[in-house]
């Protein structure tokens, strides 16, 4: 039997469809203008070096709960969990009337090559943590730490349990080493102290390169292809070009955290193995006996749920619970499921008051 | 954004450039003109009024575009294999014609579609490994002879430029072995997708459009791919160059700082190691810091 039932009218329809759809989509792009990020209402509260804190103002009464500090990655930019009204975990948060704090690393240059884990966690991640205390009077905060934010977030958990009521990751990986991990898989080999020690701080291009590896078919090429889809949708179109713009917004990564964070946690895997010790401390998870809420993507490529899930065994909680969100890692943020997500942080909240 | 939904002037007489182009291409005549205008040639219509913002999905939409379409057209080929009008089904010439696609897969991969897996990846690699090259001037010339011992009042320096070579050397060579497993990867690509191909000829849902084609295109090759980067071979490859690239950038950052400090320039290690020092000095400030803080509370009535 023929495998293909394409006669030539059909073909010659298709790819003029195809070279219709993709004229009108340049043209429609080329109009779009500069697209905005960041859609909720927020003033500075601290600054130090390239880190600003953030307070975003609120949107609905207030469920008189402490408020909520965010710590984002180091790689790429925080304004994803506030991308845009209808995407917007913030937006989220805030509508629930939580009291919402973000930190913004800023984009780390020469001058911060020397930052370690340490100054991450016991020292910038710490003192932001004193301010949103100090300025709501609380004695203890929640934390919501987000990918390698959360692995920043349970170690300064397990160093400083008194200053955190509840501690909430998402897409956060704690074993380092499980097959499906392919990123794992090609940073056991790399000698971390060679690129540092030549680059100084790891450009955030070469991160990129190395995402976009991951799936180089999907990410390089099809979703531009499956652009022409969506081309004649101007919304569309623009949320298209704000998700371009934020995984191409990529800060450098200060050298020698990154060395730590290759060496240390993807080819010794000291989270999970206990060793990991920061400024002469152990940092042991079984300290962390607040409540933990885990939040973790079914389908994510970057953090697999086997790097996630196996949190649950190294706490010292009793309370431990977990949302398992169907989609990957991006799609935690911005897909039509994404509202999911507020609204579970929130219940979890509300049932812990 | 504003709404717009008239098409630009243009868009007609592109289109019948497209028609004119597959017109011939699906009767069989060899089409005298190309399938689409490139990124420059396209960008003559805006000139410079395209957003930054905009600009690069715009250049990678061409791109991919182009990409696109070339594969349709190498898929057309194979339809017309199968089943050459009015004849029956051929499996011996769809066979034949899956060798040729694989062969024009495999060779002119980044080209053909778009750059997938070649270009953004190589490409990236190998801009690193200009930038390093690039910015040394005449530093990255070649010793005179290879391997002799450096003699002399330039010792020094001609060991260095030997040094240098070297790396250079041992980065091509890792640029050229990771270039190879992409295009073992590419390979393997096209087999599965001939599988799949061969699949859709014994079932009952024939392959109905380019797009679907294209698809099929993607899932093998993300098969391919993932087959081979969670193989061993593959992260000891990309280890290698990474390390190769390192080693050069090295090698010529000890020629930068030479020639810095030859014309009394600051350098990077003296840079480094001031921040160093500031940092010290930070820590120290915090540390009497909270040591004020602690002894005002002890003061405290």
């Amino acid at each position: 039997m023929n495998p293909f039932n394409i006669a030539g009218q059909d073909a010659l329809n298709e790819v003029l469809e195809f070279s219709r759809k993709l004229g009108r989509g340049i043209d429609a792009v080329t109009r779009v203008g500069e697209v905005q990020v960041g859609c909720s209402d927020k003033d500075p509260v601290y600054s130090e070096d390239k880190l600003t804190l953030y307070r975003y103002r609120p949107l609905a009464e207030s469920a008189g709960r402490a408020p909520i500090l965010l710590c984002y990655a180091l790689v790429n930019r925080p304004y994803m969990v506030d991308l845009q009204e209808d995407r917007s975990l913030v937006r989220g948060l805030l509508e629930r009337g939580l009291d919402v704090y973000l930190i913004d690393w800023g984009y780390p240059d020469g001058a911060d090559r020397f930052l370690e884990i340490d100054d991450y966690v016991n020292g910038y991640l710490d003192r932001c943590v004193d301010q949103v205390r100090k300025a709501t009077g609380s004695d203890r905060i929640n934390l919501l730490g987000i990918c390698q934010g959360g692995t920043f977030s349970l170690c300064y958990t397990a160093l400083h349990p008194e200053k955190i009521g509840n501690l909430m990751v998402m897409v956060t990986p704690v074993d380092f080493q499980t097959p499906e991990n392919l990123l794992s898989k090609w940073a056991r080999d790399i000698d971390a102290d060679k690129m540092v020690d030549t680059m100084g701080n790891v450009s955030g291009d070469l991160l990129n390169v190395t995402f976009l590896s991951l799936m180089p078919f999907r990410l390089t090429s099809q979703k531009y292809v499956a652009l022409a889809d969506i081309i004649d949708d101007p919304k569309q179109l623009e949320n298209f070009i704000r998700m371009e713009k934020w995984i191409f917004d990529s800060p450098d990564q200060a050298g020698e955290t990154f060395r730590q964070f290759i060496k240390w946690m993807f080819q010794e895997n000291r989270l999970m193995k206990g060793t990991l010790e920061l400024r002469g401390k152990r940092v042991d998870l079984k300290s962390i006996r607040c409540p933990v809420f885990n939040v973790y993507a079914t389908q994510d490529h970057l953090v697999p749920p086997s790097a996630s899930i196996p949190l649950e065994g190294l706490l010292g909680t009793d309370d431990y619970s977990t949302f398992a969100f169907k989609g990957g890692h991006i799609g935690i943020y911005v897909s039509g499921r994404a509202k999911q997500v507020p609204q579970a942080i929130a219940d979890w909240l509300a049932a812990r008051a | 954004m504003s709404e717009h939904n008239s098409n630009p002037p243009w868009l007609d007489a592109w289109v019948s450039m497209q028609q004119d182009f597959w017109q011939k291409m699906l009767s069989g005549q060899a089409p005298a003109v190309p399938t689409m205008p490139g990124p420059a040639q396209f960008m003559q219509f805006f000139g410079g009024s395209v957003p930054d913002s905009s600009s690069d999905v715009s250049r990678k939409m061409l791109e991919f575009g182009e990409g696109y379409l070339g594969v349709a057209r190498e898929f057309w080929k194979l339809v017309q294999a199968a089943a050459p009008a009015g004849a029956p089904t051929d499996a011996q010439r769809l066979q034949q014609e899956l060798e040729k696609l694989r062969h024009s897969f495999t060779e002119g991969f980044a080209k053909l579609y778009g750059a997938p897996l070649g270009a953004d990846l190589m490409s990236a690699w190998q801009r690193m490994g200009e930038a390093a090259t690039s910015a040394m001037g005449g530093a990255g010339r070649q010793p005179s002879i290879p391997g002799l011992p450096p003699l002399g009042l330039t010792r020094e320096k001609q060991e260095a430029m030997e040094q240098l070579g070297r790396a250079a050397l041992r980065y091509q060579q890792a640029l050229a072995k990771f270039g190879e497993l992409l295009a073992r990867v590419s390979g393997d690509a096209v087999d599965r997708l001939s599988r799949r191909v061969v699949k859709h000829a014994s079932g009952d849902a024939p392959i109905g459009s380019f797009r679907a084609m294209y698809d099929l295109w993607v899932e093998s090759g993300e098969e391919a791919f993932a087959a081979a980067a969670h193989g061993a071979d593959f992260a000891k490859a990309q280890a290698e160059l990474n390390d190769a690239l390192m080693e050069l950038r090295a090698e010529q950052q000890k020629q930068v700082e030479e020639w810095a400090r030859s014309l009394d320039l600051p350098t990077r290690s003296e840079i480094n190691s001031l921040i160093k020092r500031i940092g010290t000095l930070k820590n120290r400030v915090r540390e009497m810091e909270e040591e004020i803080e602690q002894l005002k509370k002890g003061r405290a009535p």
